[in-house]
């Protein structure tokens, strides 16, 4: 239903807006609307005690399997996977450490949805980026084009599907928060809508400098995310990539509304005109 | 009743061990679909594409044997091509088709491979989308092209005639597909400018991968119809391979290059050539067999015979499979620890179809004329 809607106000927006507005409109922020409305997430890695609360809520709700270790007593999955869609790991430095929690960042504009070929992946208006089974082909392109390297396949099973975190869409229809959000007893984890949270951490920053890296992962990575990182470490040292600000099926899609309907459309007349030639040029040396 | 005067059972014997590597390869293939990609691939979460996805990716480009030649033909009114045209079809649309049959197993979700093709589920933002979309109908036109080939040894005279009628529109469709699809796949990997190595990373790479399929697909035309020509102990025609075919694989490579070239000047990256460890091994590896080596052959002397440009269209075929490997595979960044080594049941598969492949080509050239009389 909200895809229908959103396909609705897309092609809505194309027309109308790009009428009134002038032609940026809102194509490139994939859910449409405004990114500062979508459901968002901040991650203060200074304030998480690595309980893993989360991780338990997350496995509640979404009814995935535990990965237990060799003695069988402790869920304790060491990377994401098909059955783990978020994790907390530990990142241990000279004189320094911290957690990290992991899951799908709910890009902006993402490139996993922007590389399904059959519209498995989308962006919901509430900014959440979802999985529908019932599209997809399994040919991971998503796991290839995704720049946190998310999403996981249940490659032990003969149909298998997709996973990864779903921002627990099916809870904020409700009204409700990600689970692994509302599950956070240290204050680590908080959900709102991105700009609000944006303006927190950023008052955050402000208040306590010395407690923190510079910046907010996620703010303008990859053209912006709905899962938002404060951090003590450098962002890199706990696994986060430098990215580009620009979203990256910017250019891809740029291109392809360039050269494809050139193709299409100049193909022909360019074969046409080669043929033309050729046979006239033919007819003379005969 | 004319009595054949060749014996019923005159099977040559290279076709027994081909045979068998194809069953094997079905068998596989069988079993592969019945129990899933785990216990028949090394694939994992780090590795999401490998070998399956790699030869796809280089049996398009070598695939364009078809688009070349049926483009120089029917376009350009090249003779010589025109009667080369039947056999670059036949080895165009079987390297599709592998890529047809080693998609689908790859596919994981290959119950339901059709949904591309569905209207309410198609992403036309997605390149894959675009490049399995083209794919699939540019094979459809590689059948009718191939189809008056067919048609005409078992007398069906009119489809034969209507085909035949139509063809400068099918073959029109082709050079169109052809060129859509052919860069598109370079389109693929612009979406992963963070995990592609820079040194092969440029937002060039659709022009570069519709170029590689223009001198591979070449190469593999010359190939094909040398070798298919010398089992027939048909006459071979030199001048076709050396005046024609190798200027131009020199001419497109030359071009290649030079594009790779502007491209690394663009973005300031010619210095990656050296600096980058195992990866600039890699891209002197590459260009040394794809594009040294053949156009130093075909700029030589040795360029003048047949047999130097058919050993240029070998090398620039494999640096073809070198580049498409370090683009799918090798040059994506992975996690240090994870691993991927193609599982023996990959190799195999990937082997049974390939000779299936080539059983199915020698089989339609002794019984078709991929050669017809020259009118």
């Amino acid at each position: 239903m909200s895809i229908n809607r959103r396909q609705f106000l897309k092609i809505t927006g194309l027309g109308v807006g790009g009428a009134l507005l002038g032609v940026e409109t809102s194509l490139a922020s994939g859910g449409g609307g405004d990114a500062g409305d979508h459901i968002a997430m901040l991650y203060d890695a200074t304030k998480c005690v690595g309980c893993h609360a989360c991780t338990s809520a997350c496995r509640d709700w979404n009814r995935t399997t535990p990965e237990l270790d060799a003695s069988g007593l402790y869920d304790a999955p060491q990377d994401l996977s098909a059955d783990t869609w978020t994790l907390i790991q530990l990142y241990q430095g000279e004189g320094e450490h911290s957690f990290v929690k992991r899951q799908c960042m709910h890009c902006i504009d993402p490139a996993c949805v922007s590389a399904c070929p059959v519209t498995a992946l989308q962006k919901l208006d509430n900014g959440a980026v979802v999985y529908d089974r019932k599209r997809c082909i399994g040919c991971r392109y998503c796991m290839i084009a995704c720049p946190f390297h998310i999403p996981r396949f249940e490659w032990d099973k003969v149909i298998p599907v997709i996973t990864k975190c779903t921002l627990c869409h099916d809870r904020l229809d409700f009204g409700r928060g990600p689970s692994c959000a509302e599950a956070c007893p240290a204050g680590a984890l908080v959900w709102g809508h991105r700009d609000e949270l944006l303006a927190e951490a950023e008052s955050r920053l402000a208040a306590n400098p010395e407690s923190y890296v510079d910046g907010i992962y996620g703010k303008d990575e990859v053209g912006g995310t709905s899962v938002l990182y404060l951090s003590g470490v450098p962002f890199e040292k706990l696994g986060f990539p430098e990215l580009e600000t620009k979203a990256l099926p910017e250019l891809s899609e740029g291109m392809g509304t360039v050269i494809l309907p050139g193709l299409i459309f100049g193909g022909p007349l360019v074969l046409a005109g080669i043929n033309y030639l050729s046979k006239r040029q033919k007819g003379e040396e005969s | 009743m004319t009595v054949s005067t060749k014996p019923r059972w005159d099977i040559p014997r290279s076709f027994f061990p081909l045979a068998l590597l194809t069953l094997i390869g079905v068998g596989l293939a069988i079993y592969r679909l019945t129990e899933g990609l785990g216990p028949t691939t090394n694939l994992n979460d780090h590795f999401p594409w490998g070998l399956w996805i790699t030869l796809d990716v280089f049996l398009i480009p070598i695939g364009g044997a078809a688009f070349t030649t049926s483009l120089i033909s029917h376009f350009f009114h090249d003779k010589k091509y025109h009667d080369i045209v039947r056999p670059a079809v036949l080895a165009g649309l079987l390297c599709y088709s592998l890529v047809g049959v080693i998609l689908l197993l790859d596919l994981g979700r290959w119950h339901q491979f059709y949904n591309f093709l569905l209207p309410q589920y198609m992403n036309l933002h997605s390149f894959l989308w675009e490049v399995a979309f083209c794919v699939t109908f540019y094979t459809i036109v590689l059948v009718l092209e191939l189809a008056p080939t067919i048609l005409e040894k078992w007398n069906i005279e009119a489809p034969r005639r209507l085909i035949e009628r139509g063809m400068m529109v099918i073959a029109a469709l082709g050079v169109v597909l052809s060129s859509m699809h052919q860069s598109s796949i370079g389109s693929l990997f612009i979406l992963m400018s963070h995990k592609l190595h820079a040194i092969w990373w440029t937002p060039l790479l659709p022009l570069l991968y519709f170029m590689q399929a223009l001198f591979s697909g070449l190469a593999l035309a010359a190939l094909v119809i040398t070798l298919t020509q010398k089992k027939l102990r048909l006459p071979v025609d030199r001048s076709l391979i050396v005046d024609k075919m190798g200027k131009l694989m020199r001419v497109l490579l030359a071009i290649y290059l030079a594009i790779m070239v502007v491209g690394w000047l663009l973005e300031g990256e010619l210095g990656l050539l050296f600096s980058s460890g195992a990866y600039s091994l890699l891209i002197w590896a590459e260009l040394i067999i794809g594009v040294f080596v053949p156009l130093g052959i075909l700029f030589s002397k040795l360029g003048q015979r047949r047999d130097g440009v058919l050993w240029a269209g070998v090398f620039i075929i494999m640096g073809v499979f070198f580049n498409r490997l370090i683009v799918s595979w090798v040059g994506l960044s992975v996690p240090a620890w994870a691993t991927y080594v193609p599982h023996w049941m990959e190799i195999m598969i990937s082997v049974g179809f390939i000779a299936g492949a080539f059983l199915v080509y020698a089989i339609v050239a002794r019984h078709f004329e991929l050669f017809p009389e020259k009118h």
